[in-house]
């Protein structure tokens, strides 16, 4: 009786379980749907006419009617599309500016946070503790509250206005530092020393064992870079003025409302680097923002 | 040299190449662009302000001519064995203008020679009767004085109506013979003009210099009473004759000085100024210019220009740099303007006010500067705020 009973318990707890899991897997499927809307709107809105547009989305675009969710379009045209790769060379102006923005503060970062990251991970003492510190608070800082000082240093060293005046100050963030920090610190003792059996050379160290070994941390620290920095907005509203400069950030918003469609389509080609890099990196990233969470 | 390798290493895989691969497709759509650009933006041609006077330049088109005409005549039926002038031609004094036929000036001075021997013998005739008239009363008042002397009574009455018929016959023939001479002077005129005709070999000069209006005999024609020829006397001033249209009516002012070109020849004649001008027929203006040079000896078609001046204008611009829109006319200033292409000419429309303006010019005021760049020609339609490409000249 007892047994049977034990079998029964046993049983509910398992189709509770199982119930558990259908909901959760449920719950998880809708946010992921969810999650996926925007993506969705950007493809069919990129295919849509901007009268259908215009109706579908007069409430957001207007602020009177209604807002509908568009899945397939009456008229699918690809207009908007040829119109941004074709017969706006504005839109290019602002993708190279985009393009050149990113990786200078990119390939800077690499040259800068690589060594400073090496630096943190090899001489650990109260002097390299303490600018770690700074380093952790300034990573922690938003870019809202080192605003107004970056624009005074900027518009000092008379930069204000040019690309460098967004280059500069992101080349030496901090973030990259400590995810390639902890990619330095994951490298065990041993290999280290076993290297310096052979040489004694630090360089040689640095250059033959840290970075072939923290690699996929420099990787993640690049890919996470472009992502950000490709999507930047603050920086180059606050330090660009004229608008030749501008990165397609800034440039996107402008455009007018009786163009939604050349907006989606915009929008969808300045995302397919994106994607690239997603498919690219994608191990890379999740790895690297995993570090980030190890305890060192 | 190692770390060039990590950094190969990290850049050599599918994901980046398919990067590299977006970008140079994205490379080759920017050239495209560019060049679909350019193809779509308006070309202008651009103009500045300029600072004049509206030139309102008038032609006349006429004639000139004499003030008065003559009319050159000739015996009737006489007939012409050349003409050698045509109408428009300019004959100087003495220059030939037709000859007649001079086997038919001998004829018609042999016809005008027996026509005068005829009435000669005309006269004898009426002479010779009168004679004898004359001696058949005498022979008569002679006898009847015998009569009386004899003793027939002739009463008085009788006597008296044969002195009135003797006095009546000698009136008769006193009339037909004047007349008759008269016949024969005038014959004997017209011979003498045949005659002397014919001592110039038939040839009839022009008397003056002047220009062949009409001429209305041909070769192998006879003359008649009307005029052989009518002739510009270019011994008198000369004249231009033209009409404009109403329209221009305020440009034509008597005493305005222009210039008189013939359309013939490269005569130029400064200072001719407007003499008449008046209201003529069908929308016209009748406009009179005395030429009192006497260079001139031509006549003809020619056209009469001047140039009316208006005040000086600091904001003049061809006709073509200003459109008439809803609300009025407006030029299109193009501006150098930050745009994401970097500095480019846009267009801004910018109203104004026409002053005045003639065929080619307006003066124009409004919100503008002297310095502005006006778009005086487009390629196609310009819209407030489009980019604009200035044509290179």
């Amino acid at each position: 009786m007892s047994c049977y009973k034990g079998k029964k318990i046993k049983g509910a707890a398992v189709l509770r379980s199982y119930i558990v899991k259908i909901i959760a897997a449920f719950i998880a499927a809708a946010a992921c749907i969810l999650s996926c809307i925007p993506l969705l709107i950007l493809v069919v809105g990129a295919v849509t006419g901007n009268y259908e547009l215009a109706v579908y989305l007069e409430g957001t675009l207007w602020g009177e009617g209604g807002t509908y969710l568009l899945l397939f379009p009456s008229y699918p045209t690809l207009g908007g599309v040829a119109k941004a790769l074709l017969a706006e060379p504005e839109f290019y102006v602002v993708f190279w500016n985009s393009v050149k923005l990113t990786g200078c503060i990119v390939i800077g970062q690499i040259f800068f946070a690589v060594p400073a990251a090496w630096a943190f991970s090899r001489w650990q003492g109260r002097l390299s503790s303490l600018l770690f510190y700074l380093y952790i608070i300034l990573m922690l800082l938003p870019f809202q509250v080192t605003m107004l000082s970056n624009y005074i240093v900027i518009n000092d060293l008379g930069i204000l206005d040019t690309h460098a005046a967004v280059i500069l100050p992101a080349v030496f963030s901090t973030f990259p530092v400590f995810i390639i920090y902890r990619s330095f610190l994951g490298i065990p003792e041993e290999i280290y020393e076993a290297f310096s059996l052979d040489s004694s050379s630090r360089w040689r160290m640095f250059c033959h064992v840290g970075v072939p070994l923290a690699l996929p941390g420099i990787k993640s620290a690049v890919l996470l870079g472009i992502i950000e920095y490709w999507n930047m907005v603050e920086q180059p509203l606050l330090f660009l003025k004229t608008p030749s400069r501008w990165p397609f950030s800034l440039y996107i918003p402008g455009i007018s409302y009786d163009n939604v469609q050349y907006i989606f389509a915009c929008s969808l080609i300045v995302l397919a680097p994106m994607i690239l890099i997603m498919l690219w990196g994608k191990e890379d990233i999740s790895r690297g923002i995993s570090n980030m969470a190890v305890k060192p | 040299m190692q770390l060039l390798k990590h950094a190969r290493l990290f850049v050599c895989n599918r994901g980046s190449r398919a990067l590299a691969v977006f970008l140079a497709v994205m490379a080759v759509l920017t050239m495209a662009s560019r060049a679909v650009d350019s193809l779509r933006i308006p070309q202008v041609v651009v103009c500045g302000f300029e600072e004049m006077k509206l030139e309102y330049p008038l032609e006349i088109m006429g004639r000139v001519g004499t003030v008065g005409k003559r009319a050159l005549y000739c015996q009737e039926n006489l007939r012409i064995e050349n003409v050698w002038v045509q109408p428009n031609d300019t004959v100087e004094k003495g220059d030939l203008l037709f000859t007649l036929d001079k086997e038919d000036l001998d004829e018609k001075i042999r016809q005008m020679k027996l026509e005068i021997r005829k009435i000669e013998l005309q006269i004898a005739d009426i002479e010779n009767v009168y004679q004898q008239q004359g001696n058949l009363q005498n022979l008569n008042f002679q006898s009847v004085q015998a009569e009386n002397q004899d003793g027939v009574v002739v009463s008085a009455d009788q006597g008296s109506v044969d002195l009135a018929q003797n006095e009546n016959a000698a009136k008769a023939k006193d009339n037909s013979a004047a007349l008759l001479l008269l016949d024969k002077r005038e014959a004997q005129l017209k011979l003498d003009s045949l005659c002397a005709l014919r001592e110039q070999e038939g040839n009839v000069c022009a008397e003056f210099a002047g220009c062949v209006l009409e001429c209305t005999v041909s070769t192998g024609s006879l003359t008649s009473p009307e005029p052989v020829m009518v002739l510009e006397d270019y011994s008198e001033n000369l004249q231009f004759e033209g009409s404009v249209g109403r329209e221009r009516e305020s440009y034509v002012k008597e005493g305005v000085e222009c210039t008189l070109e013939m359309e013939e020849g490269e005569t130029v004649l400064e200072g001719v100024a407007i003499s008449e001008a008046l209201p003529g027929e069908q929308g016209t203006y009748r406009v009179t210019a005395e030429i009192a040079d006497k260079s001139l000896q031509q006549t003809g078609n020619a056209v009469l220009s001047f140039t009316r001046e208006s005040k000086k204008y600091r904001n003049c611009i061809p006709l073509s740099a200003i459109y008439s829109g809803k609300d009025g006319y407006y030029v299109i200033v193009v501006e150098e303007d930050k745009t994401i292409l970097g500095i480019q000419s846009v267009a801004r429309f910018v109203s104004v006010t026409v002053i005045e303006s003639n065929d080619e010019y307006a003066a124009v005021e409004g919100d503008i500067y002297e310095s502005e760049k006006i778009v005086a020609q487009a390629n196609k339609e310009i819209k407030e705020g489009e980019r604009v490409r200035i044509a290179e000249e």
